[in-house]
């Protein structure tokens, strides 16, 4: 099972998350915004990092783009809803700055581990 | 014998009348007795004698008084009388003379005297009539030469047989400018002055006149210093006793201001009905109490397509749309009671064939100011086409005041979709063993799926969720559809299809376009429900030309593959016609359809640089035909990544992007392949920044959507500032352009997303330092 650092502002969706993935057995460190969310990326290097993209200032694709400063790479989820452009919008430039898998917001539970046992999947 | 001197022989004695009678000869003169002063009177009133031999001494009235009567009679005061006297004395001849008489004559008579003196009195008699007549000739000349010669006509005396003028009135030389000697000396001069178009017909009349018993017609003349009048000439037979005509006696009137008065007001009610029959806008005269059409011209009967003797039948209350018809008839209220003269309304008329034309009207009263009208007149111009372009505009306004009210709520509603469904989820995981609330549970999960692909409708529908397109082949979709339908749709229907094989590939969401095809297949049924019909679906190619573009507003010339859904159903009225790509809008009960299907289809088709068009006839069908458009050629401008990231050298590169994190992070994105870049969110500052240093920037990366001002327009405009400058476009839904329409637009490159760091660099490096053409 895997270490994950979730990032998401929304609470309700945050808590949900992290309850399902704990659920099927992975241990979760959560954020609610950007800044923490480095600092604990920072403190224990996880394997997997899922985020939000649209927070207050956008902090998810700021969170991607520092990231990419602290090889090795690591692997990166990120989910949007959309918000003034539409979810794919955001999405394209997360993948633009190497998130490997995208979750359009609201997906289920099911997308969500398929993604999440891809990428950990032993090359 | 009736010229002869008649003679009143009054004595009461007849053997005294006898002796007269053989006195006088009876060849040469008449004479009438009486026995009597009053049958004397009575006869000489009948027939005023030329003498009266009149006996003194009668019984009852005596000759004095007899000569007295005749006297104080105006016809017969200057009757001459003899009287007859018995005695030569002096006193009866005094009361005579006082009594008036004008001779006497004594008893017994002398024959030669009283013969005598009876010629000459008659003769004498005669030459004072005739002297009193020809006074009474020379006075009538005199007052016919004043007569003719100061009125304005030219009168005219003319002889039978020749016609040649006997005389005419001295307003002969200031009408025609001729003399009146010339019309003596030159007979012909009269019919030579007639205008050469009018003298045949004159003189036809003319000649003819004798039968006719008449004259009378208008003709120009033109006089000797060349202008031009109009006469109005009539004459009347003069005839001898026996009834021959011996002359004609004419009044020729100059009429020439009379006529340019009426060729100016033929002139003008020709204007006038050629202005009004051929007018641009349609004219209506209607009746100020019934409101019923009095006159129309032809342009009114075209716009609401009726013909003139069918809306003669009507009131203008009977063609007009019921929505406007308060505002109208509170409009000609104001005007029957006189507190405007004039009023102008936007309205509708409802055409014989139920369609519905757009008008602007302006009715004026017609009649004195300060009364009550006589009647309406107005003036009616069809603004159909501006109205619905101002539709489509409020149309467009609200799809895109939707879009931007969804994409605004998307981003928090998918959120709570996302724990809704989540936490349903996880709840399930934990209650194993209870089945009930598992199963409530998964109710919440599909019901948070139905919300969220309901979101992910309107976001279609708005553009506001692009789809990843690929270079795919239709037919294959429309056989899936033909089966998904034959499934759910009755034997009833009856579908037949036109699949054209060799129909080439579109850049395309197959599943979008599934969706569609669904759609309007389902919709079809509906329209044949509960009866027979045909559905037919048709996948062909073909060419728009400007021409048919122009109709369509969202149709462009070119070549498209064309998908069409046809019904034999119940069809659809204009109104509906007009809303059904709106949002929300819906021909079904509450409950029954979201009515966001057709506007799923717009969407999609706008999406896919496409097209929906839709035709439909009340009670025989409609058919929706889809347009993709044909791409020209290859199209795919994916670089390759393969290889290291081309790396830049400090080329200075400006990046727009209206939201403000997705261009700093391009530009951050683009600093660490080794570029010099600025980010900008406006594209009008991007335009600011080239416009004031040209040479500035080596290329600019844009985004395809952002408010005010697409990517495309952008490039377009910079390209017009600086030819040359590369453009890299980035759009989430692929091609959203045709390659040529991003030629059209400048140096373009085409970045489709999604893409990656190494894909940016390959496309960055390509429009700096393009490859010649291979």
């Amino acid at each position: 099972m895997a270490q994950i650092l979730l990032i998401d502002d929304d609470d309700a969706v945050r808590n949900m998350l992290r309850l399902t993935l704990t659920h099927f057995g992975h241990t979760v460190t959560e954020a609610g915004d950007g800044r923490a969310a480095l600092k604990l990326f920072d403190q224990a290097r996880p394997d997997l990092v899922i985020t939000d993209i649209v927070m207050p200032t956008m902090e998810g694709l700021e969170v991607l783009m520092e990231l990419r400063k602290r090889p090795p790479p690591v692997k990166i989820i990120a989910m949007s809803g959309g918000s003034r452009k539409s979810a794919a919008d955001y999405l394209d430039t997360a993948r633009l700055m190497g998130a490997a898998k995208v979750l359009t917001k609201p997906f289920s539970t099911d997308v969500l581990l398929a993604a999440i046992d891809e990428l950990l999947a032993p090359v | 014998m009736s010229h002869l001197p008649v003679i009143l022989v009054v004595d009461d004695v007849s053997a005294n009348r006898e002796t007269f009678h053989e006195l006088l000869d009876e060849e040469s003169y008449r004479l009438i007795d009486a026995d009597s002063g009053p049958l004397a009177l009575q006869l000489a009133a009948k027939t005023p004698p030329d003498l009266v031999l009149l006996d003194v001494m009668m019984p009852g009235m005596d000759g004095y008084e007899v000569c007295r009567r005749l006297r104080a009679n105006a016809r017969l005061a200057e009757v001459p009388v003899l009287m007859v006297t018995t005695l030569d004395d002096q006193a009866s001849r005094i009361t005579g003379i006082e009594a008036g008489a004008d001779d006497f004559v004594s008893k017994p008579f002398n024959r030669v005297e009283l013969r005598a003196r009876v010629r000459t009195i008659t003769r004498l008699d005669r030459y004072r009539r005739l002297a009193e007549s020809q006074a009474a000739l020379r006075e009538s000349v005199t007052r016919f030469r004043e007569l003719a010669e100061n009125i304005q006509e030219a009168f005219w005396v003319a002889d039978a047989k020749t016609s040649h003028k006997l005389y005419i009135s001295p307003a002969y030389e200031l009408i025609w400018g001729r003399t009146c000697r010339s019309i003596y000396e030159d007979p012909h001069s009269w019919s030579e002055s007639i205008h050469p178009e009018d003298r045949e017909r004159v003189l036809h009349s003319a000649a003819n006149r004798a039968l006719a018993g008449a004259y009378d017609q208008e003709f120009r003349i033109i006089r000797p210093d060349g202008a031009e009048r109009w006469i109005a000439d009539r004459a009347f037979p003069v005839r001898d006793s026996s009834g021959d005509v011996l002359r004609w006696v004419g009044l020729a009137r100059d009429i020439t201001e009379r006529k340019s008065a009426e060729l100016l007001q033929r002139e003008s009610d020709q204007w006038l009905k050629a202005v009004f029959e051929q007018a641009a806008v349609g004219v209506a005269q209607t009746d100020v109490t019934t409101g019923r059409f009095v006159r129309v011209n032809q342009r009114f009967c075209d716009l609401v397509g009726y013909t003139r003797e069918e809306i003669l039948l009507l009131s203008f209350a009977d063609i007009t749309h019921s929505q406007d018809m308060a505002a109208n008839l509170e409009n000609v209220a104001r005007l029957r009671d006189g507190s405007t003269r004039e009023f102008t309304q936007e309205k509708r008329y409802v055409r014989k064939d139920g369609s519905i034309i757009w008008t602007n009207i302006a009715v004026s009263a017609i009649g004195p100011v300060g009364e009550e009208p006589v009647s309406f007149v107005a003036f009616a111009q069809d603004i159909t086409e501006r109205k619905q372009l101002d539709e489509h505009f409020l149309q467009a306004q609200k799809m895109e005041a939707l879009g931007q009210f969804s994409g605004g709520v998307a981003h928090d509603f998918n959120n709570i979709l996302a724990a809704i469904g989540g936490y349903a989820e996880l709840s399930r995981m934990q209650l194993k063993g209870n089945p009930k609330v598992r199963d409530y549970l998964g109710a919440v999960s599909q019901a948070a799926d139905r919300a969220a692909d309901l979101v992910r409708q309107i976001l279609t529908f708005s553009r506001q969720e692009p789809q990843a397109r690929q270079l795919i082949k239709l037919q294959p979709i429309v056989l899936e559809s033909l089966k998904m339908m034959r499934a759910t749709i009755p034997a009833t229907i009856e579908f037949d299809t036109d699949v054209a094989a060799d129909a080439p590939t579109v850049l395309a969401n197959g599943s979008q376009v599934l969706q569609i095809l669904m759609n309007l297949g389902i919709n079809a049924w509906h329209a044949m429900k509960d009866r027979t019909g045909r559905l037919t679906m048709r996948l062909d190619t073909c060419t728009v030309d400007a021409a048919y573009a122009a109709t369509k507003p969202r149709l462009r010339a070119g070549d498209y593959v064309r998908l069409s859904v046809s019904d034999t159903g119940t069809g659809m009225d204009p109104v509906t016609l007009r809303r059904i790509f709106e949002p929300f809008f819906t021909t079904k009960a509450p409950g029954e359809g979201t009515g966001l299907g057709l506007s799923v289809v717009h969407g999609i088709m706008e999406s896919h640089d496409g097209a929906v068009t839709v035709h439909s006839q009340l009670g025989e069908g409609t058919i929706f035909r889809l347009y993709f458009p044909v791409l020209p050629g290859e199209t795919a401008l994916l670089p390759v990544e393969a290889g290291p990231i081309p790396q830049g050298s400090g080329e200075r590169v400006l990046v727009v992007d209206d939201e403000k994190l997705l261009a700093e992070l391009h530009r951050k994105a683009l600093a660490a392949l080794g570029y010099d870049v600025e980010s900008v969110t406006k594209p009008a500052e991007a335009l600011a920044l080239v416009r004031a240093d040209p040479r500035r920037f080596a290329l600019v990366l844009t985004d395809q959507t952002m408010p005010g001002m697409t990517g495309l327009d952008l490039a377009s405009q910079l390209g017009e500032i600086r030819p040359g400058l590369p453009v890299i476009l980035m759009t989430g839904y692929s091609l959203s352009l045709t390659p040529e329409r991003i030629k059209a637009a400048g140096a373009c490159q085409l970045l489709i997303k999604p893409t990656s760091i190494h894909a940016l660099g390959i496309a960055v490096q390509a429009a700096l330092h393009p490859q010649p053409t291979r």
